[in-house]
């Protein structure tokens, strides 16, 4: 008689490649070129805040998990909820400002609540909220690109500061008013759009005006991962197809959020003249609907919950935009969707035959 | 035949790797020492009616039933019995079982075998018949065919006899290469079965090529043999095969859903052989399939054998193989050794490269996978954490929905093994309640 034993047991025996692990790895492969594009604007000091912000995530995740006994570093999310932050922040932040914000992040907002797939709130959103909360200044000293200055560390303006502050409430449009106050574009977006212009607007009959290609490409000042809209995008549509993210929840807060713009106008223009396309490509907009408002954890179970919530983060948003004291009311709006995800899931609960069981 | 049957929500695609290349079936070696589990079946274990140095000829009655869900078990060989044995069953029970050393001369095989005209029997002989040569329904796993039969009859009119012959876990091929091979056999046995139950349709369920095939047959044959099937093309989603998603897919509702009495392929030519030839279940068509299996093949072998001779008579491996399933990768059970035995309810074994997952090391981050692909519209993630929780509460009722058909677990990122803690849970709830 054979004398192998094999390991037994339960069924099933095969399962689906993705896990947890390599969802994370996913994401943090989407966000390389992200990465590399702010390094290649603001120097090698972006670099030095996400890895600032990543060995942070990892030690606390790490040391929380040995005084849990159980580690779960290898699940991934620690590195990307590091990586997280560490996109949000300015490029010139002193390097205590990441690393607090992440301790915060995993120590607090995550752990504390029981881990992963417990904490209520998005743990990245929730530390660079805790930045910007504690450090409002250094977490607004934005530095101009080195492409268009030549030299790293100027300081300027974020476009949406910028016309908040040039434009008044005198309703000239978001890109006029740029380049009235002598917003200078970069060289490269001048290039990039005469040529999309020749090339391909023309034979469409349109025109594509001068400085969105800068804010497409993120040539101009503004947080580390908010500025490459083109690698995020194209990251988006990757996590899209392999269907690690849902289209439901951004492409529902961008029809809200695109809607009450045009309808009720961007800071410093009037009603129906709202810009969308400087709305969407001025902000940090891109990063947070299609990276952190997806987050499964602390975003809700139910479909129909999630269209609910998704609009709720499209409409704070813009008010946020609209009438906020600062512009980076988009972390904030997804946190205070995020609160109100149990609501939500209470109100509008899974469709299934288990309800009640909870 | 052209619209696809599919059931309504949930499932999953589950890539057909390395499903046996459909060379033609083979009769397995006679297994020299046959291993005959007295418990191949839902009830409790036949009773043992031979003694240890017994001679016992092909076929012949070595344990009887005991009470209900149990049922008769055969010899698979001519033999002596050399003694007993304790096997763990797949699933991880135990069961006694008869150690037949062959020996001797075997009265059926490759002999002509006469068709009994069972046309002029009763329904009683019949059903008499089906017990006596052991013949048990896989679907659901292990209940004696008379008793499933008996059950239908007594609760009234019939809507439809279904044959299900869909098969959509990776590498199964048994029951989809009896159609191939059998129809004309299937036809009569799906007779022999209306004749019992007297159903107003007869349906045969499977994927559309298998039927193309199969229904081409069928039209050829002798019009006294041949009922009138439909053939109905049913999808290749998991878990088109199990019985709610095959209602759902024939009849497109399941509130007063109508009565329909399921059966495999395998079943059908155990009922087939039973009555027509006269022949106790002692055979099985196997599938020896998996990663680690040097040539996958399907293989007729006689109740008894062990798995270990199968896999050998396949090239054996390649590699070692981390895990041994018996029947599918998402419902079969893993077994410990290769001393198991062929059961009555086998119909692949499955040499898979790695070890099964260490599970549960992620908690459930709420993604909702799990409940958009549940067939049954369960909320696994709640269940889960109910399970969690309280183990055995209340919470559970709704287990009693879940056909643990994998899904959830299968796609579940986290790894949570939730159809294994749902059916630990599910048992745990009906000794609780036969207490
Ligand atoms: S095992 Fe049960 S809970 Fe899980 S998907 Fe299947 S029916 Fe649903
Ligand atoms: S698939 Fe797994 S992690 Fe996702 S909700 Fe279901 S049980 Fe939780």
């Amino acid at each position: 008689m054979r004398r192998e034993a094999f390991s037994v047991s339960g069924a099933p025996f095969i399962s689906s490649r993705q896990t947890v692990r390599s969802i994370s790895f996913t994401i943090v492969v989407t966000l390389v070129p992200v990465v590399l594009w702010s390094m290649f604007l603001f120097g090698p000091t972006t670099l030095a805040v996400i890895g600032t912000a990543v060995a942070s995530a990892v030690a606390v995740e790490f040391a929380v998990g040995l005084a849990r006994g159980g580690s779960t570093i290898h699940d991934g999310t620690a590195v990307l909820t590091g990586l997280f932050v560490g996109l949000g922040m300015p490029p010139g932040v002193p390097l205590f400002i990441p690393a607090l914000a992440t301790a915060f992040a995993i120590g607090i907002v995550k752990c504390c609540f029981g881990g992963l797939g417990s904490n209520w709130m998005n743990p990245a959103l929730a530390g660079i909220a805790f930045a910007h909360a504690n450090w409002p200044a250094s977490m607004t000293a934005w530095v101009m690109p080195r492409l268009i200055t030549g030299v790293e560390g100027i300081s300027g303006a974020t476009p949406l500061g910028f016309v908040r502050t040039a434009a008044g409430p005198g309703g000239v449009s978001a890109m006029n008013a740029l380049k009235a106050g002598g917003y200078s574009g970069s060289a490269l977006s001048r290039a990039a759009t005469g040529f999309l212009n020749a090339n391909f607007f023309d034979r469409l009959g349109a025109r594509l005006p001068d400085g969105y290609m800068d804010l497409l490409l993120g040539i101009r000042p503004g947080c580390i991962g908010e500025t490459a809209i083109i690698a995020l995008l194209a990251g988006s549509v990757l996590l899209l197809v392999v269907k690690i993210i849902r289209w439901q929840i951004p492409a529902t807060a961008l029809l809200v959020f695109a809607a009450l713009i045009r309808f009720f106008g961007d800071t410093g223009s009037s009603p129906f003249e709202g810009d969308v396309l400087f709305a969407i490509s001025s902000g940090s907009v891109v990063l947070v609907l299609f990276y952190m408002a997806t987050d499964p954890v602390t975003s809700p179970v139910s479909r129909r919950a999630s269209i609910v919530y998704a609009a709720g983060i499209g409409a704070l948003m813009f008010l946020f935009r609209r009438f906020g004291l600062y512009s980076e009311g988009t972390a904030f709006a997804v946190l205070i969707a995020n609160c109100l995800v149990p609501v939500l899931e209470e109100v509008l609960p899974v469709r299934s035959r288990t309800r009640g069981t909870k | 035949m052209n619209t696809i049957a599919s059931f309504r929500s949930g499932g999953i695609e589950l890539v057909q790797a390395g499903e046996p290349d459909l060379a033609p079936t083979k009769n397995a070696f006679l297994p020299a020492i046959a291993i005959v589990a007295l418990k191949q079946h839902a009830g409790q274990a036949a009773r043992c009616i031979v003694a240890d140095g017994d001679t016992v000829k092909e076929g012949q009655v070595v344990g009887r039933p005991q009470g209900p869900g149990s049922s008769s078990v055969h010899s698979p060989v001519p033999g002596i019995v050399r003694g007993r044995a304790t096997v763990s069953l797949p699933g991880g029970e135990r069961s006694e079982a008869l150690v037949i050393s062959m020996e001797g001369s075997f009265e059926r095989l490759g002999r002509r075998i006469e068709r009994f005209p069972w046309r002029t029997l009763s329904k009683g002989d019949l059903l008499r018949l089906l017990e006596d040569k052991g013949a048990i329904s896989n679907l659901p796993e292990g209940i004696p065919l008379s008793e499933k039969i008996d059950a239908a009859v007594k609760t009234g009119r019939l809507d439809a006899l279904v044959l299900n012959a869909i098969e959509t876990e990776p590498w199964l091929c048994s029951e989809r290469r009896i159609l191939a091979d059998r129809i004309a056999d299937l036809a009569e046995g799906l007779d022999i079965l209306s004749k019992l139950l007297s159903p107003a349709r007869i349906i045969v369920a499977g994927a559309q090529e298998d039927l193309r095939k199969a229904a081409a047959t069928t039209g050829s044959l002798p019009r006294e043999y041949s009922p009138v099937i439909e053939f109905v093309p049913c999808a290749k989603r998991y878990p088109q095969e199990l019985p709610n998603q095959v209602i759902e897919a024939l009849f497109r509702k399941r509130e007063q859903a109508p009565r329909v009495f399921m059966i495999s392929p395998s079943t059908t030519l155990e009922a087939f052989e039973s009555v027509v030839f006269n022949r106790p279940v002692i055979e099985r068509y196997i599938t020896v399939a998996g990663e680690s299996v040097m040539n996958p093949s399907i293989l007729k072998a006689r109740v008894g054998t062990p798995i270990g001779d199968l896999f050998e008579e396949c090239g054996g491996f390649r590699g070692a193989p981390g895990t041994i399933i018996m029947n599918g990768p998402l419902r079969g059970s893993s077994v410990i050794d290769l001393d198991v035995p062929v059961m009555k309810t086998t119909s692949a074994i499955l040499a898979l490269a790695g070890r099964p997952e260490r599970r549960s090391r992620y908690r459930c981050m709420r993604c909702g996978r799990c409940i958009e692909a549940c067939p049954e519209s369960l909320d696994p993630a709640s269940l889960w954490k109910a399970a969690e929780r309280i183990p055995g509460n209340e919470a559970q009722t709704h287990l009693a929905d879940c056909t643990l058909c994998g899904v959830c677990a299968y796609i579940c990122p986290s790894r949570l093994p939730l159809t294994e803690v749902f059916a630990a849970a599910r048992r745990a709830r009906k000794t609780g309640a036969s207490r």
